[in-house]
């Protein structure tokens, strides 16, 4: 009866085709090309089968990340419920909140690109806070525009006619830009604008 | 002209000696996720992720090393950690995905972290007839070493730098901070010392082991 050492001894003189072949570059290419498709397909069918529970993720996702924003700008508001959006240039989305402040999601255009921001107006009628959702400018110029120091010169200010970093015509409000970030700035005057404008759509002013 | 044999074994050993510490295995493992741990949430995300990304491809490695040749195992080990990462993504977008947002590539990224787990428990560059698979007691220590690493710069980048844990102020700090962590630079010096303390901590538990033996 043939022993599992000269078993062992007779598989080394004789090894089997994959142990002959697996140093092989050809071995080596279509081996990794397999296990690449096979990875591949693998991920796209539980990509597809998950499809649904994906855009539910994506929705809570969406409301976590404007819901942290809207809380910083009126932290007392304990419920927001989701508004019909006016037809507005620029406008995203809007909320309400139980005391009756509203929070626009508004875009326009910067130095590099759109720069959204998430505008509250309180039920005063007047600009309550600014926070960014997502810009692209450039850092230490356009960004000079985007920080809380800037966004604090808008607080306050009645949301009434348009806003404009340039000299006031009929209808408009100077407010002043930023040195260096002009691109920028226009497009901050120009997101709280439409909020005010959406404002004066909902029922506002 | 040839090498010397025995300078190129003398270079080799010295490479294997440098690739098998638990330091190299420790950052080797936590390396590809530093990036993204930034609050403790991040870290711990990515920890596990690394965590399960070595443990798999010492799985892996053993499994197929019947198949694999030289030159596939590695590609083959890699592809197939990517793999399983992405779907450990794709389960870690359903349940947590702000989570899952913050990652980002990184997850399936992390495979890396597996690869050269795999790739230091050979001998460094020498994949010859002296090479040998990752033990399942290495990749177990590679894996919680890398996890560890990963939630520790987390945790004190986060504390460090915005004077947080897991989003909690923690007001005494407020005035603090340093405004390096929660940076790449910063994190990578948290991963230096955390490099540190295990090499240490496993280098005096060898040392001890030594003692008892006793002089021969």
């Amino acid at each position: 009866m043939p022993s599992a050492k000269s078993q062992a001894a007779a598989s080394a003189k004789n090894p089997g085709w994959i142990a002959k072949h697996r140093n092989g570059a050809w071995y080596t290419v279509v081996l990794i090309l397999v296990v690449a498709v096979v990875a591949g397909g693998v991920s796209a069918v539980a990509h597809y089968a998950l499809t649904d529970p994906f855009k539910e993720s994506d929705v809570a996702l969406e409301e976590a990340k404007v819901g942290a924003k809207r809380t910083l700008i009126f932290p007392d508001s304990k419920s927001w419920e989701a508004v019909s959006a006016p037809a507005v240039d620029g406008l995203n989305k809007v909320w309400k909140s139980d005391a009756g402040d509203y929070c626009f999601d508004v875009q326009s255009d910067g130095y590099h690109g759109s720069v959204e921001l998430m505008v509250g107006i309180s039920k005063d009628g007047k600009v309550a806070g600014i926070q960014i959702i997502s810009e692209n400018e450039t850092e230490g110029i356009g960004t000079n525009a985007l920080t809380d120091d800037y966004f604090a010169t808008y607080k306050d200010l009645e949301a009434d006619g348009t806003l404009t970093v340039e000299d006031a015509q009929s209808g408009q409000t100077h407010v002043d830009g930023v040195s260096g970030a002009t691109f920028t700035s226009k497009a901050v005057a120009a997101d709280v604008s439409i909020a005010i404008e959406a404002y004066a759509q909902v029922g506002g002013k | 002209m040839a090498m010397n044999p025995n300078v190129v074994r003398e270079a080799d050993e010295r490479t294997a000696a440098l690739v098998h510490s638990p330091a190299f295995l420790t950052v080797a493992g936590a390396l590809p996720g530093l990036y993204v741990a930034t609050t403790l949430e991040n870290g711990v995300a990515i920890g596990v992720a690394a965590a399960v990304s070595i443990i798999v491809s010492a799985v892996l490695a053993r499994a197929l090393s019947g198949v694999t040749g030289l030159f596939s195992k590695a590609p083959v080990v890699l592809v197939l950690d990517a793999m399983v990462l992405i779907l450990l993504g794709f389960a870690l977008r359903v349940t947590f995905p702000v989570i899952f947002e913050a990652l980002g590539i990184y997850l399936p990224i992390t495979s890396v972290a597996g690869a050269a787990a795999v790739f230091a428990a050979q001998d460094g560059l020498t994949t010859g007839a002296g090479s040998k698979e990752l033990t399942l007691a290495d990749a177990v220590f590679a894996a919680v070493a890398a996890c560890v690493a990963l939630v520790v710069c987390g945790l004190l980048g986060e504390l460090l730098g915005s004077a947080s844990v897991a989003g909690v102020s923690v007001g005494a700090l407020s005035s603090y901070t340093i405004s390096i962590f929660g940076k790449p630079t910063g994190d990578l010096l948290l991963l230096a010392l955390v490099a540190v303390v295990v090499q240490a901590v496993c280098g005096r538990g060898k040392d001890g082991a030594a003692e008892k033996e006793g002089e021969r």
